[in-house]
């Protein structure tokens, strides 16, 4: 067991463990990030101008992939929401807080690139078209969900609360995503590679696949951040309570 | 077709601002973790490797 592991055990951390030094995860980063620019360039130097749109298309490699990294995000939260409100593992509520908070972000980049996509082509900035409005509610949902973390205290019922408000507030990405094919309005239909053109298909798998791994690396280094801090608490309560110290270790 | 360039540099842009910015916030965010868990060890009386 490395010394992170160890110092990021939790609630049932050993007295006498090492300072938190986090494995290097940074190359995956980097990888990451070097992918997104190489998809990015694929994508725009290689696409022909869309009948309609014409350069405009090229927004669709970013804001896309941001929308669908952000539901995949949301998944994690589901799933981490429910595995922790059966086993009450702590790890489960923290994985799901970093998802959360990755997934509010992606979101929002999603909308403000809706919105800088819609203005030249719709000619409005925003409309409270079924698509957008379910996306900013779902924004609004996860915002709340960090709030609720950040004010409520125990450690319990803030795991408790946040689990339940995550389920609930991922329920709603398949209304956000459906909501096209529901009540057909200003928002075109899902761009995947069976509603566009073929010769934009593999930019627009290139340009998810390195938001997955942006998203990937941003979840992983916040859910370590995350667990370093709640074993830093951990460690604080157990000294005020006596528990760890010169004391403790004789 | 009206020149939209600006609109595409734009989302490009704010893009990258968003992935930059959220990096350099999870890199802070690490460090005050790492910060707070070297002054609750030192209150412990720890050593630290």
């Amino acid at each position: 067991m490395s010394s992170v592991d160890s110092a990021v055990a939790g609630p049932r951390m050993r007295a006498g463990h090492a300072a938190p030094v986090t494995r290097s995860f940074a190359w995956f980063g980097a990888l990451a990030l070097v992918a997104l620019l190489g998809a990015q360039l694929y994508g725009v130097l290689t696409s022909p101008p869309d009948r309609d749109m014409g350069d405009l298309q090229k927004i669709m490699y970013v804001h896309v992939p941001a929308a669908w990294n952000a539901f995949i995000a949301y998944l994690v939260v589901a799933i981490a929401s429910l595995s922790y409100l059966w086993k009450g593992q702590e790890r489960h509520d923290l994985l799901a807080a970093s998802a959360a908070e990755v997934g509010a972000v992606l979101t929002a980049l999603t909308l403000v690139l809706g919105s800088i996509w819609g203005r030249p082509t719709w000619g409005i900035w925003w409309t409270w078209d079924p698509r957008l409005t379910s996306t900013a509610v779902l924004l609004l949902i996860f915002v709340g969900y960090l709030a609720l973390r950040s004010f409520v205290d125990d450690d319990d019922r803030r795991a408790q609360w946040s689990a339940a408000v995550g389920v609930i507030g991922a329920l709603n990405v398949p209304i956000v995503y459906m909501s096209v094919k529901w009540w057909r309005t200003l928002h075109q239909m899902q761009s995947s590679p069976s509603t566009i053109d073929p010769r934009y298909v593999v930019g627009l798998r290139l340009n998810a696949i390195a938001v997955l791994m942006v998203l990937i690396y941003f979840i992983v280094q916040r859910y370590r951040a995350a667990q370093i801090e709640r074993a830093a608490e951990h460690l604080a309560e157990r000294v005020a309570l006596g528990l760890e110290g010169q004391g403790a270790r004789q | 077709m009206p020149d939209n360039s600006g609109y595409i540099v734009a989302a490009y842009a704010i893009t990258w601002v968003v992935v930059i910015a959220y990096v350099l916030r999870l890199n802070a965010v690490t460090r005050r973790a790492r910060a707070h868990y070297v002054e609750a060890s030192h209150s412990g009386g720890h050593e630290h490797e």
